[in-house]
């Protein structure tokens, strides 16, 4: 079993205990139901559902770098300088952590596991091999209390999934650019939940299990108050099958994940660097739509990209220096590359030190 | 700030306060399936009278209480909430939940005794990702709710992309409200609409509406909470703790108002009702609940009961209104004596005989959890079951007629103090003073009336130690150590 790694905060410190505890359930992590009697949650901090009788878990969740354009319903945290009570702001910064505040994780045993979030309303990522860790946020047992500041629990097993870009399901009627998906809830079928969200007049409704073939995510889905819907899967194969009266089912076929070299980077926050730059590229998931290696992608590839001239639509080309690319982090819409859509990406208001070094990241990539 | 003398006198009210060998009440500790760590977060009853537990792992389960307390049959009626700490039960086949990040409504739609429906009913606040962002909720009696929205902790981390509204400024403070309506009590009306109701909570850990229609929190010691407080919510009040400010929408965004001066957050700010001196009345208010009518929980009906999160302790409330200002006292009801660490929710039989009391503190305190009911045996304790303001001192109501022997007035000793909210955690009773006990006079079988050397308003707590004072029928005193928190005097 590889081993996920998700937790691309670039912070070492952080990241060994979430790290640690996957370590060790890969290597001792048993297939067999820890749910007592009933299906209670125990003591145990890797419950694990079935086929048979999935397991639903509202939680907090890591987030392996899903980046902007997926979770451009969130509201952006910032960078804060330490606080001392009684003191005021004290040396040094207090900077987030990757994670998802109001997902659902859902577990079909080790066959597959998936997180949907409530914000979004769409399936975020799946994996295979195992559950979640609750360690860091339910406690050691033998001590009773949490063990570690994240509060965050680690993935069990492997990402075989992990979305891209903007909603998948696309409602043609009713889409604009500012309609925000309302979460609605869910109902358990056969044990699986039925999530429902509505989209300006539209309501939506999709049910999400495993497929018959290894590694294959079916999605249920029926729609309400649309006229027409598209749906798109980027970087995964996909099959759409029409099952009549609004309803359609989608299969897709899941793969092993590679995981980000990023993740092991270390980096200092005292000066802007090139390092920070490149685990802030992973961590704000810069990389869901700007290659480093000149493919492209929804956005411009960054590869080389530092003083070429930049074509703009309907206006004079400009120089990407340091300035153009600090605004395009900071106010995207300021300029934007001539055959790319206006208004994709949301601005990043973070702190300066992190614009800078984004940009010496930037600066630091070859051409392809 | 502690002179060796208060050090003293807090020892020695400590002792006092320690209730003895418990004839009034039996505390039994409620048994759940092995493996499962009861942390309780939210009590209730449905109303063919099942107990209804919801744990903050994720499942709620129901059972029928019996007489054995080892012997209740659990089943799982939902499962998957993410730290459920509110529930409304409004039918055996529907609940109203509290969870984190919403309030959801859990509907058995197929009858098989397990909710199929997680209806998300309300999310209008926001999520960081810190754990201490965990909410209550009580019915407001109308078909609508009153929501309490606990603060972020710097234990814990705020993540990069959050639900809701993010706020630079309300990152700021030990305790924090970087999100929408954290520190808040929100109001959801029964048609859904959502009006901001009061400001200024820390970790408001529970809300009680009662009988009487008054709304009311506890709130937690801690950044601009010097001692527990316990107050009285009104609409568009504030209440001290200074981040959910920047979520009124009056606020001008370019105050910080960790930076406002001291002298206006106090002018802003309603007082506590009652003020609980720190350890030694409670530490961390949780669910406050009233006491039923009549004597079936013993003699202290319409009394509110304060638990706390962080003691082996449950405290009494005895409020009264004084021109226009809500007020009273606080002594211990029962502390020690089997009680667990970390009493968080609570809830009265239907038969209004036994208080259901859910302990959790994980993640949040020293480890603590469980269930457990306490109930009255019948045997009415002798306790001063009312201290209530005169314009000269205090009025002690006990429960039975007094013995003969000895009401001088060294048998009542008071000594005053006060507290400053600022933004250290916490902070020590300032400007300690012996207060000399001018007069005691008994004014029938069961009244006392004591009259003190100085008596000023302004929010001082007067404590009042209780020599061991016996019944006419020879009972001691069940409670020595009660504090009375001055906000107005009585003309």
């Amino acid at each position: 079993m590889s081993i996920v790694r998700f937790l691309r905060s670039g912070n070492r410190f952080r990241m060994k205990a979430p790290l640690l505890a996957i370590l060790a359930l890969a290597s001792f992590a048993s297939p067999a139901s820890v749910l007592a009697e009933d299906r209670f949650l125990t003591l145990s901090n890797t419950p694990l559902g079935s086929r048979e009788e999935p397991l639903v878990l509202r939680t907090f969740l890591p987030d392996p770098g899903l980046g902007r354009a997926v979770l451009s319903n969130h509201a952006l945290g910032a960078r804060a300088r330490k606080y001392a009570p009684g003191k005021g702001d004290v040396e040094g910064f207090v900077d987030p952590t990757p994670g998802l505040p109001a997902a659902i994780a859902v577990n079909f045993g080790t066959d597959l596991s998936y997180c949907w979030d409530t914000v979004e309303c769409r399936l975020l990522y799946a994996w295979r091999g195992g559950f979640l860790d609750m360690t860091n946020y339910w406690g050691d047992p033998a001590i009773g209390r949490r063990a570690g500041f994240q509060y965050l629990p680690g993935l069990v097993g492997e990402l075989v999934y992990v979305t891209e870009g903007s909603h998948p399901l696309g409602l043609f009627d009713t889409y604009t650019e500012d309609l925000k998906p309302v979460y609605l809830g869910y109902r358990l079928v056969a044990g699986v939940p039925e999530f429902a969200y509505r989209l300006g007049e539209a309501t939506v409704k999709v049910r999400i299990e495993p497929g018959d073939k290894p590694l294959e995510i079916v999605a249920h889905y029926s729609v309400e108050g649309a006229k027409a819907w598209g749906y798109f899967e980027s970087g995964y194969d996909f099959k759409q099958e029409d099952a009549g009266e609004g309803s359609f089912r989608v299969r897709i076929q899941g793969k092993p994940v590679a995981a980000s070299a990023a993740a092991e980077a270390s980096y200092s926050t005292e000066a802007p660097n090139a390092e920070w730059g490149e685990a802030l590229f992973t961590t704000l998931g810069c990389f869901a739509c700007h290659s480093r290696d000149g493919t492209r992608g929804h956005g411009p590839s960054l590869a080389g990209i530092y003083g070429t001239s930049r074509p703009l639509a309907g206006t004079d080309p400009v120089v990407a220096d340091e300035a153009y690319l600090a605004e395009s982090i900071v106010n995207p819409a300021a300029k934007v590359v001539d055959t790319f859509p206006a208004g994709y990406m949301p601005p990043y208001p973070i702190e300066p030190k992190q614009v800078d070094s984004l940009v010496l990241f930037i600066k630091s990539l070859a051409k392809p | 700030m502690k002179t060796p003398s208060f050090l003293l006198l807090s020892s020695l009210a400590l002792a006092l306060s320690a209730a003895v060998a418990d004839e009034s009440y039996r505390l039994e500790t409620i048994a759940f399936p092995e493996g499962v760590p009861p942390e309780v977060g939210g009590v209730g009853f449905t109303p063919s009278g099942r107990i209804v537990v919801a744990m903050r792992r994720g499942d709620v389960m129901v059972a029928e209480p019996v007489a054995d307390p080892k012997a209740f049959q659990w089943k799982r009626f939902a499962s998957g909430l993410h730290e459920a700490c509110g529930l409304h039960i409004v039918s055996d086949h529907e609940i109203l939940v509290s969870q984190l990040p919403e309030m959801t409504r859990l509907v058995d739609e197929d009858g098989d005794g397990t909710a199929d429906l997680y209806e998300s009913v309300a999310s209008p606040w926001g999520v960081t990702g810190n754990y201490h962002e965990t909410n209550h909720l009580v019915p407001d009696g109308k078909g609508g709710h009153f929501l309490a929205l606990g603060t972020a902790s710097h234990n814990g981390p705020t993540f990069y992309n959050i639900r809701g509204d993010y706020s630079k400024t309300g990152r700021r403070g030990r305790n924090f409200s970087a999100a929408n309506w954290k520190g808040w009590i929100l109001h959801r009306a029964a048609d859904g609409t959502i009006t901001p109701w009061a400001s200024g909570f820390r970790m408001h850990n529970g809300l009680l509406l009662d009988r009487a229609g008054h709304l009311w929190a506890g709130d937690n010691q801690g950044d601009w909470k010097a001692t527990t407080p316990f107050y009285h919510v009104e609409k568009g009040n504030f209440y001290g703790h200074v981040g959910s400010l920047v979520w009124d929408p009056e606020w001008d965004p370019a105050v910080d108002p960790l930076d406002l001066p001291l002298e206006r957050i106090a002018e802003m700010k309603t007082p506590a009702a009652i003020l609980l001196p720190h350890e030694t009345m409670n530490r961390s208010a949780s669910e406050p609940i009233q006491i039923p009518e009549g004597t079936v929980f013993g003699p202290y009906a319409g009394q509110i009961l304060l638990p706390d999160n962080n003691g082996r302790r449950i405290t009494r409330l005895m409020l009264e209104e004084v021109d226009g200002v809500h007020q009273g006292a606080c002594a211990q009801f029962y502390e020690e004596n089997g009680l667990h660490l970390g009493n968080n929710r609570v809830v009265f039989s239907p038969d209004e005989t036994t208080l259901y009391v859910g302990q959790t503190s994980r993640g949040w305190g020293q480890p603590a959890e469980g269930l457990q009911r306490l109930a009255f045996t019948g045997k009415t304790p002798f306790d001063v079951k009312t201290m209530t303001l005169t314009p000269r001192g205090f009025r002690l109501e006990f429960t039975e007629p007094l013995g003969d022997g000895g009401l001088s007035p060294d048998r009542f000793q008071f000594r005053r103090y006060r507290y400053e909210d600022t933004s250290n955690y916490g902070g020590d009773p300032l400007d300690v003073s012996d207060i000399a006990v001018t007069s005691v006079k008994r004014t029938d079988g069961r009244t006392v009336e004591i009259e003190l050397d100085r008596l000023d308003g302004g929010g001082w707590v007067y404590e009042m130690t209780v020599a061991e004072l016996r019944s006419e029928s020879g009972q001691v005193r069940r409670t020595g150590l009660f504090c009375y928190t001055v906000n107005r005097l009585k003309r």
